[in-house]
């Protein structure tokens, strides 16, 4: 059955992009990323234009933070003072973001930085937790407990002032690691388009030593507050973002999260980091291929709809 | 906005509405002839710049006395003039159709007859970017813009464009694709050399092309009888919204002797309209209700999982 899209421009079928963000929302429901990585390129490959798909992608995850926050709530798995904190690192990044946004724009290398950062990070950060995860399956298979190191000393982050504690998270921290953590997020995810989740997730669980499963939660209240900021920047400044194709995605992805959050409740955290760091890991190759890869044509187009 | 395929397998089908639509104008179009007819001597208003000279004959010399001249008229219209996009869209089929008449004596081996019809989109800005590879990675190194491309363009005809006039001919008319109206100014293509400049304007047409936004119908006007023609095509549903400038030309012997200008507007209706409007006048108040239609979504679909679990 399709649909005209208002602001995309064409007619598409609306039961791919219900499909599309059901998929994306189990997902971000189960591991407590956003899915913005993934729907932005989705989006993109179905032949939505790229502005529309990154301004209409953030309005998706919206959605899906708002219904997974809640999930994870009931199951008291979110840390808001933790949220509250990277959030606010999150605005002062996003602001430097912008800025760097403009200035990567001019170069005319926007693009190609975009994918090298992808690669770099989704690949660094994949292969790590890859790395930890199999580590700790493999510990607990052989049934040896898995050593709790939260109360190690770290020495650095640990010497930090303005000690804040983090009931939630069982931990008693500087706030200056995880507003840090925050604005390197925001930054990223004002270039990148993405709400920052997979960042997240993996710098909460080894630098700030928080359980996995208040990870989870406590990073899709932090992406739902980015991403409906990102939201409203994206439609008053580019006027990109679909509010059909948004809501045929949020459809999806709400219930797509809801039965993701529940089948990562039956999985334990190593389980869940491992398959996170699969997933990461496989659109860091899907992208560095792209970028090495002969491409079918050298020649893109695009057109802009004011001439400047 | 990135180039892509659209659903070819999607079409609204041919709707009977038009069809009638297309008879009755066909009956007021043959209506039309027989009075031309009766007023032959009348100028043509629908028939702007035809050539003052008469039709080449290659087969007799000049003459030197000014006999009389072989007039053509040329008239077509569309089958619709206004294409709404609403909810439904996913793209248009438009009918072409007219009437190719002459009077006066008839040219004595004139070559064939022809007609060309041309619709076109309002022109836009236009970035072509070429990848090279470098230290491994494929880069974005090249870039012309084109400040005019038709965001849309169509060329139908009776016979191969080829057949149908000289290349000089289909250039000064912007015939075919290898004469739609891209132009860039010279700053932008600083350091590049014309043949560089044409493969970028090549690119941007196979692009188009690749894209349903460049379309070539060789035969795509048929005659039906001796006068009248028609022809359809289908617009795709990524058509630029605004107006489409139809040209029809009329070919003798590789001439144009006559031409005629049709106009189809394509605008949003209804919802498609409002929420246009909507995103571009009132933006923030857009982005503020996209947010909270999320923030509900998200919340009503959580609410209803837990009463459903819940009992």
């Amino acid at each position: 059955m399709d649909f005209y899209l208002p602001i995309a421009e064409t007619a598409a079928n609306i039961f791919v992009f219900i499909g599309m963000g059901a998929a994306v929302g189990f997902l971000s429901g189960m591991f407590g990323v956003g899915g913005g990585f993934l729907i932005t390129p989705l989006l993109m490959l179905t032949g939505i234009p790229s502005a529309v798909a990154v301004g209409t992608g953030a309005a998706q995850v919206v959605a899906s933070s708002v219904s997974g926050t809640i999930a994870q709530y009931r199951r008291n798995n979110v840390d808001f003072k933790m949220g509250l904190v990277l959030c606010a690192g999150g605005l002062i990044g996003a602001v430097f973001g912008v800025q760097a946004v403009s200035v990567l724009r001019s170069a005319g290398q926007f693009d190609f930085f975009v994918s090298l950062s992808y690669v770099v990070f989704l690949g660094s950060i994949g292969a790590m937790m890859l790395a930890e995860s199999i580590n700790a399956i493999r510990k607990s298979k052989s049934g040896r407990p898995t050593a709790k190191r939260r109360d190690t000393h770290d020495g650095l982050i640990h010497a930090l002032p303005w000690k804040v504690r983090f009931h939630r998270s069982k931990i008693y921290l500087s706030v200056i690691p995880p507003l840090a953590i925050g604005a390197f997020v925001g930054l990223l995810s004002a270039i990148m388009g993405v709400g920052g989740g997979f960042i997240m997730v993996p710098a909460m669980i080894y630098l700030l030593k928080m359980p996995t499963n208040v990870v989870i939660g406590t990073s899709l209240f932090q992406i739902g507050v980015v991403t409906a900021l990102t939201t409203v920047l994206h439609a008053t400044s580019n006027q990109n973002v679909d509010i059909v194709l948004a809501f045929l995605l949020m459809i999806g992805a709400v219930v797509g999260a809801e039965l993701g959050a529940n089948a990562g409740q039956n999985l334990r955290g190593e389980h869940l980091r491992f398959w996170l760091a699969a997933i990461v890991l496989l659109v860091a190759v899907r992208i560095s291929y792209d970028l090495i890869a002969t491409p079918v044509n050298v020649y893109s187009s695009s057109f802009t709809r004011e001439t400047p | 906005m990135t180039r892509s395929q659209d659903n070819p397998k999607d079409r609204v089908p041919f709707r009977s509405p038009i069809r009638d639509l297309f008879r009755s104008i066909q009956i007021a179009g043959l209506v039309g002839l027989t009075t031309i007819a009766a007023h032959a001597q009348a100028p043509s208003a629908t028939t702007p710049p035809t050539p003052a000279t008469p039709v080449i004959q290659p087969a007799t010399p000049p003459q030197p006395s000014s006999p009389p001249q072989t007039t053509y008229r040329l008239e077509t219209d569309i089958s619709m003039r206004a294409i709404p996009i609403d909810v439904r869209f996913s793209g248009a089929r438009v009918v072409i159709f007219g009437s190719a008449s002459q009077m006066g004596p008839p040219p004595v081996n004139a070559g064939p007859i022809n007609v060309v019809a041309i619709i076109q989109g309002a022109p836009a800005h236009l970035t072509v970017r070429r990848k090279t590879n470098a230290w491994g990675v494929w880069l974005n190194t090249r870039s012309v813009e084109f400040e005019q491309a038709p965001r849309y363009y169509a060329v139908v005809s009776t016979r191969p464009l080829e057949a149908v006039a000289k290349t000089s001919v289909l250039a000064e008319y912007g015939i075919g694709f290898e004469h739609v109206p891209i132009s860039t100014t010279l700053n932008q293509a600083i350091g590049l050399g014309p043949i560089q400049l044409s493969e970028f304007r090549d690119a941007a047409i196979q692009l188009g092309i690749a894209n349903k936004q460049y379309v070539r119908l060789d035969g795509g006007l048929t005659f039906v009888g001796k006068s009248l023609f028609r022809g359809q095509i289908d617009l795709p549903a990524t058509v630029p919204v605004g107006q489409l400038d139809v040209s029809v030309f009329l070919f003798r012997g590789g001439e144009v002797v006559a031409r005629h200008e049709n106009r189809v507007t394509v605008a949003r209706q209804g919802f498609e309209h409002f929420v246009y409007e909507f995103a571009h006048r009132q933006s923030l108040l857009y982005g503020l209700v996209t947010v909270a239609l999320a923030t509900l979504i998200g919340a009503t679909a959580s609410v209803l999982i837990q009463l459903r679990r819940g009992g």
